[in-house]
């Protein structure tokens, strides 16, 4: 097909993804620039999910991303890996929702103080 | 189909190290859920288990078997020597010398033990050597003493027992799918005599590891179907029932101690680790159906019950879609008790099934606070509590959703 299709039909195929690369992220940009704590949990949760990261926001529900209890555990896992802290069992079962993590995570680092 | 009985019963748990001490712990509510000590728990998030306390291989095995058996297959043998003994088969005396079934019994004796995790507490106590002390080099008995048939082949030698022996592993229903299939040999005529049950000693740092990071341990204490439950207990130990055709039992003048009238299994094919309502009432149905008799004559369940928010909630559903919402039908968790003994769960809970019919009362589910109305049922909170009864179920529903029930009747 490339082939047969004319340089300058391919050029502007070209021009119009370009377009559609800017425009979706001029359309995510309502979402501040997260933070490096956000961006890290969002990334995680993207990769456990095996979900495009730009689907994975701050204020999405594990339900709207379909994280069951099983995928809430690996996620806290991984979490706790990624940023050398340990949820208790009582504050992970309250965690339904991204933004919740990240605070939890948040939380968790300002209690351990700097290291 | 011939009538199948129980005329012989063997039981190791952190209530006590036979079946009298254990029933009279179940009888008075008495939990022997404490801080554990066969594995650190400074070293996780929770500390408290059900342990079988005070448990001396040397006073069980010679020194030299020791070396053969791993903590799970002692406590099968611990078991499976009472349950003989109980039915006046053998002549097991403990640590000393075993006699041998007559060859003849021997051919057509079953056995079927239930194990999760086998002998990984050996597996465990090898890889600490081979990855944290880089010994280069493992045991060569941790192959045989981690194998899950250990217990099954370790009873089978002591006894002479020739006949067809084997392990089902389906997590937490394992002994209630063991018990299950030697009742449906031994009712089929494929087996003359059954030994069946299952054993469990999961406390090994690994272990207690991966059961952490499921996060569905409790910090406290295991309080099934109160509204502050917050996760199960893990327990060990093991049970093993002597199964035999009721007229065989009833000619050679053994004492019975029950019958089992049916057995229940189903499949959820819906989620790795939560429950489903709807797969448990299969399970239920399919043992009533199994039984041929109707919902109304339960008179108790000895519940799975574990104390985890969903599978407390969820069994409950699942009574009401089976039972209804009558008044009479008891419903008792005993792993408030004994802990969650995973694949020797429903062996414990088939004894104390039995034990509840034969002796007319129902041991309670101990340390329960507040009601919760996801669980409305009569939990016998507490306290036990005498009733006349005829039939009882005993369920086990396990992670990956494999669900077995069992129907059990008194001895008439």
């Amino acid at each position: 097909m490339t082939a047969l299709t004319p340089t300058c039909e391919r050029r502007g195929m070209r021009y119009f993804q370009a377009f559609c690369a800017i425009y979706s992220t001029m359309s995510a940009m309502p979402e501040p620039l997260p933070d490096p704590v956000t961006e890290q949990v969002l990334a995680l949760v993207a990769a456990i999910k095996r979900l495009p990261r730009e689907q994975v926001r701050a204020d999405s529900s594990f339900e709207e991303l379909g994280i069951d209890s099983l995928d809430a555990t690996t996620l806290l896992f991984e979490v706790e890996g990624a940023f050398d802290i340990s949820v208790p069992d009582e504050q992970a079962r309250s965690i339904r929702s991204v933004r919740q993590m990240i605070e939890g995570v948040k939380a968790l680092l300002a209690a351990a103080g700097p290291r | 189909m011939r009538r199948v009985a129980v005329t012989g019963m063997g039981m190791i748990c952190a209530l006590g190290n036979d079946v009298s001490e254990c029933w009279s712990a179940l009888r008075d509510g008495r939990s022997a859920i404490q801080r554990m000590e066969l594995v650190d728990a400074s070293l996780l998030r929770f500390q408290n288990a059900a342990e079988v306390r005070g448990f001396l291989p040397t006073q069980h095995f010679a020194e030299d078997k020791c070396v053969q058996l791993d903590r799970f297959t002692q406590f099968a043998l611990v078991a499976a020597r009472e349950a003989i003994r109980d039915a006046g088969l053998g002549d097991a005396l403990t640590g000393v010398s075993t006699r041998r079934l007559d060859p003849a019994l021997a051919e057509q004796t079953a056995i079927i033990t239930g194990s999760c995790t086998g002998g990984q507490t050996s597996e465990d106590q090898q890889f600490v050597e081979l990855y944290g002390k880089k010994s280069g080099r493992v045991h060569p008995l941790t192959i045989p003493r981690t194998m899950a048939n250990a217990a099954a082949s370790h009873i089978s030698m002591e006894f002479g027992i020739t006949g067809p022996a084997f392990t089902i592993s389906t997590a937490c229903s394992s002994a209630n799918h063991a018990i299950g299939e030697a009742f449906c040999m031994v009712r089929d005529g494929r087996a003359e005599m059954a030994i069946a049950g299952g054993s469990e000693a999961p406390f090994s740092l690994g272990m207690l590891k991966a059961w952490e990071a499921m996060r569905v341990v409790a910090p406290d204490t295991c309080r099934p179907f109160s509204k502050d439950r917050q996760g199960m207990i893990l327990g060990e130990g093991a049970a093993m029932l002597a199964l035999e055709p009721l007229e065989a039992a009833k000619a050679r003048g053994a004492k019975v101690h029950g019958e089992i009238v049916g057995f229940g299994m189903s499949s959820d094919a819906f989620h790795l680790t939560r429950p489903s309502a709807e797969g448990a009432a299969r399970a239920m149905r399919a043992a009533l159906e199994d039984a041929g008799i109707d919902p109304a004559a339960i008179g108790y369940i000895n519940a799975h019950g574990t104390g985890t928010p969903q599978n407390d909630a969820t069994e409950s559903e699942a009574t009401h879609q089976v039972f209804g919402r009558a008044g009479h039908l008891a419903v008792s968790s005993t792993k408030s008790m004994h802990g969650h003994a995973l694949g020797a769960a429903g062996a414990l809970e088939a004894v104390a099934t039995l034990l509840a019919l034969r002796e007319g009362f129902l041991p309670p589910t101990a340390n329960y606070n507040t009601p919760d109305p996801q669980c409305d049922l009569d939990v016998v909170p507490n306290h036990g509590r005498s009733v006349p009864l005829e039939y009882a179920l005993s369920n086990s529903f396990a992670f990956g959703g494999l669900n077995a029930v069992l129907a059990f009747r008194r001895s008439s």
